[in-house]
């Protein structure tokens, strides 16, 4: 990595001085440079009205961001080197304890122009100098205006200073350094207002995508530094409330949702000849109706008998709902003897007519009954829980990777660097 | 072009048109005004600019969208906030020379244009209002106290060597205005802002 004491081949070292408070060599590479750092004493060298100033200074923290000094970085098309580096805290006029802070970096092409890379709460955002704005009213102005007519919405304004700076600067800037900052975004583009009571700076620029980033520092970077993304998080919000609600009408469906008994027969005799009937007054229609079929004769081993379920509806319709399946089977599996039978089998149709309804129930004559006693049930108005469990399921995990992907826990703050 | 030697050390000097005012001894740093005569009238010295470092330098050649030019001279302004450069530019085509500022690395070739009407006092000017000078509704986004810190090369202008001045800078109407009080004069300059492939230096 080259490193700003060497200068690159684009950026060369114009300067080399010594230190005033320690005697170490600080290199200069912009001819524009008002304020150096040294790297030994970390001493801020500023230029003033009468000379150049000398802030003892102070290291700042190191940031979580992969960036250094010196550090060449594809950005915007261009190799761009990493000059300066200023960190700023700002904080809630209305409530001073509320305090957040962000790091911008000074970048410069091997044309000489320069950009700002500033990591905040955002992400990743580059900006440059916006020469031709305004008029522009600070303290109230609801847009600012460009001079390419685009206007941008102001969203936030608020006090800031300045905690330390590092490397080399364009411009005089001291710890300390207080100003106003204004915000503006229109979509990706992002405008920001630095006024103080001798100039208004209007700066303007876009985030960084994540193959910018992971271009610049790296695929972690990339993961770890992409905002959050507020439609991840909308859709996460939408989809984990309505897992929350299909739980509770799972619940409610399993507690409450078994319907009404309409009919009980302890002891129908079916045959394969003969249809057992029963008359089903059904007034839900669109509600599911379940019918629970109990064998109450002895099924022999290996064999299977099926019911045929019919429904006739008020108009007079036929329809085959069910087939119920009753076996009983036997065999060996590595030397121990097993022995299954379903005795017990439920069925569900949903009616589309209110009234009289004719059940009609009939062996199967391929089965190994030709009569039987079946004890069953029916009840109506029934909610189903099954599909409100798989509803819950899928989108459960839905859910969570719009969490994951809205949220990037991990991610890299401006504010985790202290 | 003319030879003509300072009086002060003896160095070679060379008037590069017919527009320089002031030039200035790269060795003495000794300014001098330019007569019509073959003799300089010696002036103030002032500082030199021979160590500061920028990306520009005296007899630099090039062009501003095709059109050749000549670095002529620098001078380097001092305020509160730090310094800034101006270059003095001479046109190949004979037109009288012109102002170049580099912020941040982007250019403006700034033009001086005689004031017509009344400005307001510096004093009555604030950062962020509008003022107007000529036709010109300028955005005040900068207002500062600055003085002369040094020159290197020749000027079409006289530049004050010492005393203070207050400038004022903003934007009107897609043009970089700036309006400097000096002490006995009022100077208004209209830039206009460079794309970065503009200017070709050779």
């Amino acid at each position: 990595m080259t490193t700003i004491e060497s200068g690159t081949p684009s950026w060369p070292v114009l300067r080399r001085l010594a230190c005033p408070n320690c005697g170490a060599t600080v290199s200069q590479v912009t001819a524009q440079a008002q304020t150096l750092t040294c790297g030994s004493c970390h001493a801020t060298l500023s230029e003033g009205p009468d000379g150049v100033d000398i802030d003892p200074g102070a290291q700042l923290p190191t940031p979580r961001i992969p960036i250094q000094l010196g550090q060449t970085l594809p950005l915007d098309g261009y190799p761009q080197v990493v000059l300066g580096r200023v960190r700023y805290q700002g904080w809630d006029p209305a409530d001073p304890s509320d305090q957040w802070a962000w790091d911008e970096w000074l970048v410069g092409r091997p044309d000489g122009r320069l950009s700002w890379l500033t990591h905040d709460e955002n992400g990743l955002s580059l900006s440059a100098k916006v020469r031709q704005w305004g008029p522009f009213d600070v303290y109230r102005g609801p847009v600012i205006p460009l001079g390419d007519g685009r206007q941008v919405p102001v969203v936030e304004r608020y006090p800031a200073r300045v905690l330390g700076v590092d490397g080399e600067l364009t411009s005089r800037v001291r710890r300390g350094d207080e100003l106003l900052l204004v915000e503006g975004r229109l979509g990706d583009t992002r405008c920001d207002v630095e006024a103080t009571a001798n100039e208004l700076d209007c700066s303007c620029g876009r985030l960084l995508d994540d193959d910018e980033i992971e271009a610049a520092f790296g695929a972690e970077a990339a993961e770890r530094l992409t905002p959050p993304r507020p439609l991840s998080l909308l859709i996460a919000g939408v989809v984990l409330g309505s897992v929350v609600i299909a739980l509770i009408m799972a619940g409610a469906s399993a507690l409450y949702g078994r319907g009404r008994v309409i009919l009980a027969e302890e002891s129908a005799a079916v045959t394969v000849t003969t249809p057992w009937t029963a008359e089903l007054d059904l007034n839900h229609p669109g509600r599911p109706v379940q019918i629970e079929f109990t064998l109450l004769d002895y099924l022999p081993k290996n064999t299977y008998s099926d019911l045929d379920v019919s429904i006739i509806s008020p108009d007079g319709t036929d329809t085959l709902i069910s087939t119920p399946d009753f076996w009983h089977e036997t065999g060996i599996d590595e030397g121990e003897h097993w022995d299954e039978e379903q005795h017990v089998v439920r069925s569900t149709f949903v009616p589309a007519q209110q009234g009289r309804h004719t059940l009609l129930l009939e062996l199967d004559p391929e089965g190994a009954l030709p009569a039987a006693s079946v004890r069953l049930q029916v009840r109506d108005a029934h909610l189903w829980t099954t599909p409100w469990l798989i509803f819950a399921g899928v989108a459960g995990v839905i859910g969570v990777i719009a969490l994951i992907r809205g949220a990037r826990s991990a991610r890299w703050l401006p504010e985790d660097e202290d | 072009m003319r030879q003509v030697s300072c009086t002060s050390c003896g160095g070679a000097l060379q008037i590069e048109n017919q527009f320089i005012r002031v030039v200035v001894c790269p060795y003495c740093a000794t300014n001098y005004l330019v007569s019509g005569g073959d003799t300089l009238a010696p002036g103030r010295t002032g500082a030199s600019l021979v160590d500061a470092p920028s990306r520009l330098q005296i007899g630099a050649r090039g062009a501003l969208r095709g059109r050749g030019l000549t670095v002529l001279g620098r001078a380097r302004y001092r305020y509160d906030g730090g310094f800034w450069d101006e270059w003095q530019v001479g046109w190949d085509d004979g037109a009288p020379p012109d102002w170049l500022e580099e912020d941040e690395g982007y250019w403006t070739l700034y033009r001086r244009e005689r004031l017509r009407g009344p400005v307001p006092p510096p004093d009555t000017v604030q950062v962020g209002s509008t003022v107007q000078a000529n036709t010109h509704p300028v955005f005040v986004t900068e207002k500062r106290r600055g003085h002369l810190e040094g020159t290197e090369g020749q000027f079409a202008s006289t530049l004050p060597l010492r005393g203070e001045f207050v400038y004022i800078q903003g934007g009107a109407a897609g043009r970089t205005v700036c309006l400097t009080y000096w002490q006995d004069e009022i100077e208004l300059s209209v830039g206009d802002d460079l794309d970065h492939t503009d200017l070709v230096l050779s």
